[in-house]
């Protein structure tokens, strides 16, 4: 299938292996036990979940390929640092397939009942808990592990329509480069490969046709991404706050 | 016209002071939001409609009561990274047929009562003439007004889309003290993804602004305190007796909106 691609694509994953029985013994902790979430400063997001996480990111676009993807900004910083402080630890604030993490989706753009779940076998650098087994004892999966799976089953449920939209507005020409370059305490930072929707489209009657042809989900799309936008300050605020911090220790 | 209004001329020597003070907002109560800072503001203060008689205005709760998260901490800092246009320029009121000379605009705001002959900024410099600050406000103030008719008519066009929920009896506080009756409303997020898809193009036939208006709108709703929102199983359970069965939507609010308040403690088998 063409629009199949590797669940490595979607984030750093180091080694996935299928979820099943074989991993009886193996445990998930808290998202923020793991560095791959702590760090991740770009994640991909589906469109039923822009709008609550434009209460803490930029929604914006990265170019996949051909395609354009939905992806949050996090961060202004690659490390770790400079998420906002309502955003760090914060449950709520997780895109989908970092609240899954370590289980994954191996083929996130595929048929949702062909789809087999992996899993990371990362290891939980900074547990918070003594963590959950992925199975109990009768072979079910633990109620921390399923609702891993329940995200990760949103994802997939609406990761082709989000990619229809996206790739809606891209054959429009309304998908453009939206470059960060600007001075945090002193340091350029840069972060590229970003795309928004060309903000002077907003006050033409462009959308309109988009309304009409993909209704309520495209309208709540760019609203989300209009709103989600302004959050760009909050990230260079705390960026800023973060480089004034000395470095932390590698644990 | 009235009588009653206070001209910059008659206050030479008064100072204006700054409006970051919790029993200034508690009085103003409601402050009305620009057009072109609504999105913004969504991530700061609860969004409403007044609706009174014929007319519509945009609007942000400010009094600390009516609000889920305070925006005004210790020594009266205002804890936002940003300060909105009506807020900012509290002291001070634009005519309602404004010439472009600041000296003729503006009026004060009584109501505010943020003028005092010790405490603030002189609203005239020592040559008589008005402050920076003072004509900037009236600058600010011109932009706001340019840009509301567009407004106003998207909040009229959201009314009659029938995505507005008035608030709860609760809110009758918030506009007790104004001359006349006033209603406030917010956007339903569920009447919001039911629209389909004709009326959302209609809605953005010359612009985007009412469609992001609405859903700006729902957004802020976070920031209320809780008891002044409607309910919004009344709504649904209104909507879905309105509608005929094949046509009561399935919102794309989902378990995403509904199932937000994980409890970590319950999710691993802690010793």
């Amino acid at each position: 299938m063409q629009d199949v691609i590797a669940a490595e694509n979607l984030l750093p994953y180091q080694k996935l292996s299928p979820l099943d029985g074989n991993l009886k013994d193996a445990r998930i902790f808290s998202p923020f036990g793991y560095r791959l979430v702590r760090e991740c400063q770009i994640a991909p997001v589906v469109h039923s979940e822009a709008m609550r996480l434009a209460i803490w990111f930029p929604v914006v676009w990265q170019k996949d390929g051909p395609s354009y993807r939905l992806v949050v900004l996090r961060s202004l910083l690659r490390d770790g640092r400079g998420i906002t402080e309502d955003a760090a630890r914060n449950l709520e604030s997780l895109p989908h397939l970092l609240f899954a993490f370590p289980l994954a989706v191996r083929n996130p753009h595929g048929d949702p009942a062909a789809t087999k779940l992996g899993f990371d076998n990362a290891m939980c650098d900074e547990p918070t808990d003594i963590g959950s087994m992925v199975w109990d004892a009768q072979g079910n999966m633990t109620p921390g592990a399923d609702l891993r799976r329940i995200k990760l089953t949103s994802f997939m449920q609406d990761a082709r329509t989000t990619g229809t939209l996206s790739q809606a507005l891209a054959q429009k020409g309304l998908l453009q480069p939206w470059p960060i370059e600007m001075d945090v305490g002193g340091t350029s930072v840069r972060v590229d490969g970003l795309f928004c929707v060309n903000p002077s489209v907003f006050t033409t009657p462009d959308l309109a046709g988009l309304l009409d042809r993909f209704g309520a989900g495209m309208a709540e799309l760019l609203a989300a991404h209009r709103l989600s936008l302004y959050r760009i300050n909050w990230l260079r605020a705390a960026a800023r706050r973060a480089m004034a911090q000395p470095a932390r220790l590698a644990p | 016209m009235s009588l009653l209004k206070i001209t910059l001329r008659d206050i030479k020597g008064l100072r204006h002071r700054s409006p970051i003070d919790p029993a200034v907002l508690e009085k103003i109560r409601l402050l009305p939001v620009a057009p072109s800072e609504f999105l913004l503001t969504a991530h700061l203060l609860p969004l409403v409609i007044m609706v009174d008689g014929q007319d519509n205005q945009l609007a942000a709760i400010v009094a600390p009561t009516g609000l889920r998260r305070q925006v005004i901490g210790t020594g009266n800092a205002w804890l936002a990274p940003y300060q909105p246009v009506y807020l900012r320029t509290l002291a001070f009121e634009l005519g309602a047929a404004p010439t472009g000379d600041a000296l003729a605009d503006l009026t004060v705001n009584t109501r505010s009562g943020l003028m005092s002959d010790t405490s603030g900024e002189p609203v005239f410099d020592g040559d008589g003439r008005l402050s920076p600050a003072v004509t900037g406000m009236h600058q600010l103030l011109m932009k706001a007004r340019g840009e509301e008719p567009a407004l106003k008519l998207c909040l009229e066009e959201l009314l009659i889309a029938g995505v507005a929920a008035q608030l709860t009896e609760k809110s009758a506080p918030l506009t007790a003290s104004l001359k006349r009756a006033t209603r406030l409303y917010t956007v339903s997020p569920a009447a919001l993804a039911a629209l389909s898809p004709l009326v959302l193009a209609r809605l953005a036939r010359k612009a985007f602004l009412g469609v992001e208006l609405a859903h700006a709108i729902a957004f802020s709703r976070r920031w209320m305190r809780p008891d002044l929102l409607p309910r919004e199983d009344d709504f649904l359970n209104t909507r879905a007796a309105l509608l005929p069965a094949a046509e009561t939507p399935a919102p794309s609010l989902k378990a995403e909106r509904l199932k937000l308040n994980f409890d970590e403690s319950e999710l691993f088998s802690l010793p």
